[in-house]
């Protein structure tokens, strides 16, 4: 499928917490699989991701 | 034919149209996944029971389009486009609630819509109905919900502006094409204690956050979200609780200039018959294909008009009068009359891409013919828009006129002037008026109401 709008990371993440119970299993588990990555290696796209938080929020 | 100056965002497919058809043209990967979504028992439900426009396969061959456009199918054309800036509350929760519904059962058969954008409904008479047959397509297993967000911006956060703050949303959609984002959706509408605003903390504040703390990331979050295990029955669960969000939003008690005041509370009732049968004797001499009632209240002389012509597009500038119009013709399951809230001293421009992405309501179809009734002094008192280029407007847009001019000594007139320096309007007389009129039309037919304050003219464009 070639849908021409971008979702948006955000976007994706908060149709899973809207729906209820069974989306926030999704949402913890999502945020569960980043913290082990995280912990067993740093690959540069974890790096990449932290250096710009503290730019996004000049949104 | 001429393509749609609307439709170039999606690559698969366009749209194109001359005087009585609609061309939709798709890519060879477009055309696969409309055929392969045909097939679908829903679609053809929703084929057969209208919710989706009518639609017919043909080969793009036979309108001379021999490249890239493999596939093609016909709609019919529409009488009139309508945007939803020119929708009430009412029509674009109704559109909003056709959307997730449609998406929701796309979403049980093994398909998605790809986009959720109030331009793709399209209301006939008050029935609101699917136009973009391109935005379906086969699912695949990891796909997100891609309309998400675009929901949020042009349907949710719209209504909750109405909803939530009893502020219209028209001038923010009109606005912007693209809506309100998420980040402005937060600033307008913060957290009050006391205040249950369903919808508020996951889809805008949440929203917002999320939005804001994923900007820049660069990790493909749909397979991770999928490995989590983010499926159809979750998306399920989002549509069906969105769908109870935007079913609680209601417009409320709300009042406004129109709706606790009838300007026919001025007529004598005799004035008001009188006025009928003028309107009725008009439109009888010929049927007409499409009429324009500008200034339509409660939409009496647009029910005249329907009953004579094909259809009629009611305009008021009165956002919470042209709701309850809707309303009621939406109970009845009126196909003939759109209602439509357009403010003529605001209205016009097109917007989006190079302006012409969205046309404005001028160059979006011809009446045969316009009522304009109880219009012309509030335009020319309040909004200082004078009496020649009232009618120089209205001669470039229909062939025929029926008008009523209040004389300067009508109680309304004299209610609209009160606070104005004396001599300002001086030129609002009959005479005037008269003389500037039949520069441009012949008078078919004239009367003076019984109220002895105004005078109805039926007018033929000088050819």
């Amino acid at each position: 499928m070639i849908s021409y709008l971008d979702a948006g990371t955000g976007s994706m993440i908060v149709t899973a917490l809207a729906g209820g119970f069974v989306g926030a299993v999704v949402a913890v588990k999502m945020a569960m699989a980043r913290l082990k990555t995280k912990i067993t290696r740093k690959s540069p796209s974890d790096k990449v991701e932290g250096e710009d938080n503290s730019d996004s929020v000049s949104n | 034919m001429q393509q749609d100056s609307g439709s170039f965002r999606d690559p698969l497919s366009r749209v194109f149209i001359n005087d009585d058809t609609v061309l939709r043209t798709f890519s060879q990967r477009g055309f696969e996944d409309i055929e392969e979504v045909w097939k679908k028992p829903f679609f053809q439900d929703l084929l057969k029971s209208e919710v989706l426009i009518d639609s017919q396969f043909v080969d793009p061959k036979l309108y001379g389009f021999t490249d890239s456009w493999v596939g093609a199918m016909v709609h019919p054309k529409l009488p009139f486009v309508s945007y939803p800036y020119e929708w009430t509350f009412s029509m674009l929760k109704d559109a909003a609630l056709l959307q997730l519904r449609l998406t929701r059962e796309a979403l049980a058969s093994g398909v998605s819509v790809k986009d959720a954008t109030p331009y793709n409904i399209q209301f006939v008479g008050s029935r609101p109905q699917f136009i973009d047959i391109g935005s379906f397509e086969v699912r695949e297993q990891s796909d997100p919900w891609y309309g998400y967000r675009q929901f949020c911006e042009l349907f949710l956060y719209p209504l909750m502006l109405q909803g939530y703050l009893g502020v219209g949303f028209q001038p923010f959609l009109r606005g912007s094409v693209n809506g309100i984002d998420p980040t402005t959706m937060r600033k307008i509408l913060p957290f009050k204690l006391g205040r249950r605003r369903r919808g508020r903390l996951i889809h805008v504040a949440l929203h917002a956050a999320a939005q804001n703390r994923f900007a820049d990331t660069e990790v493909q979050v749909k397979n991770e979200a999928s490995k989590a295990g983010m499926n159809a029955a979750v998306l399920d669960a989002t549509l069906k609780k969105l769908i109870s969000v935007v079913e609680n939003l209601s417009l409320g008690d709300r009042k406004s200039t129109w709706s606790g005041y009838s300007e026919r509370d001025h007529y004598v009732d005799s004035s008001l018959d009188e006025k009928e049968k003028f309107v009725r004797d008009a439109l009888v001499q010929s049927r007409r294909s499409q009429v324009w009632d500008i200034g339509c209240n409660d939409g009496l002389f647009s029910r005249i008009a329907a009953a004579h012509s094909d259809y009629v597009v009611a305009m008021d500038a009165d956002p919470l009068v042209v709701d309850r119009l809707y309303q009621t013709l939406r109970k009845e399951n009126n196909e003939k009359i759109l209602p439509l809230y357009v403010d003529l001293s605001d209205a016009g421009g097109g917007i989006g891409w190079r302006g012409r992405e969205r046309l404005g309501i001028f160059d979006r179809g011809n009446p045969d013919m316009v009522l304009y009734l109880a219009v012309i002094h509030h335009l020319s008192i309040t909004f200082n828009i004078p009496i020649e280029s009232q009618i120089d407007l209205l001669a470039n847009v229909a062939q025929e006129l029926v008008i009523e001019m209040p004389h300067a000594d009508d109680p309304k007139v004299q209610k609209l002037i009160i606070n104005k320096r004396a001599g300002v309007h001086d030129d609002f007389t009959l005479d005037n008026f008269e003389r500037l009129l039949t520069q441009k039309f012949d008078v078919r037919q004239k009367m003076k109401l019984a109220s002895g304050t105004r005078t109805i003219f039926h007018a033929v464009r000088k050819s």
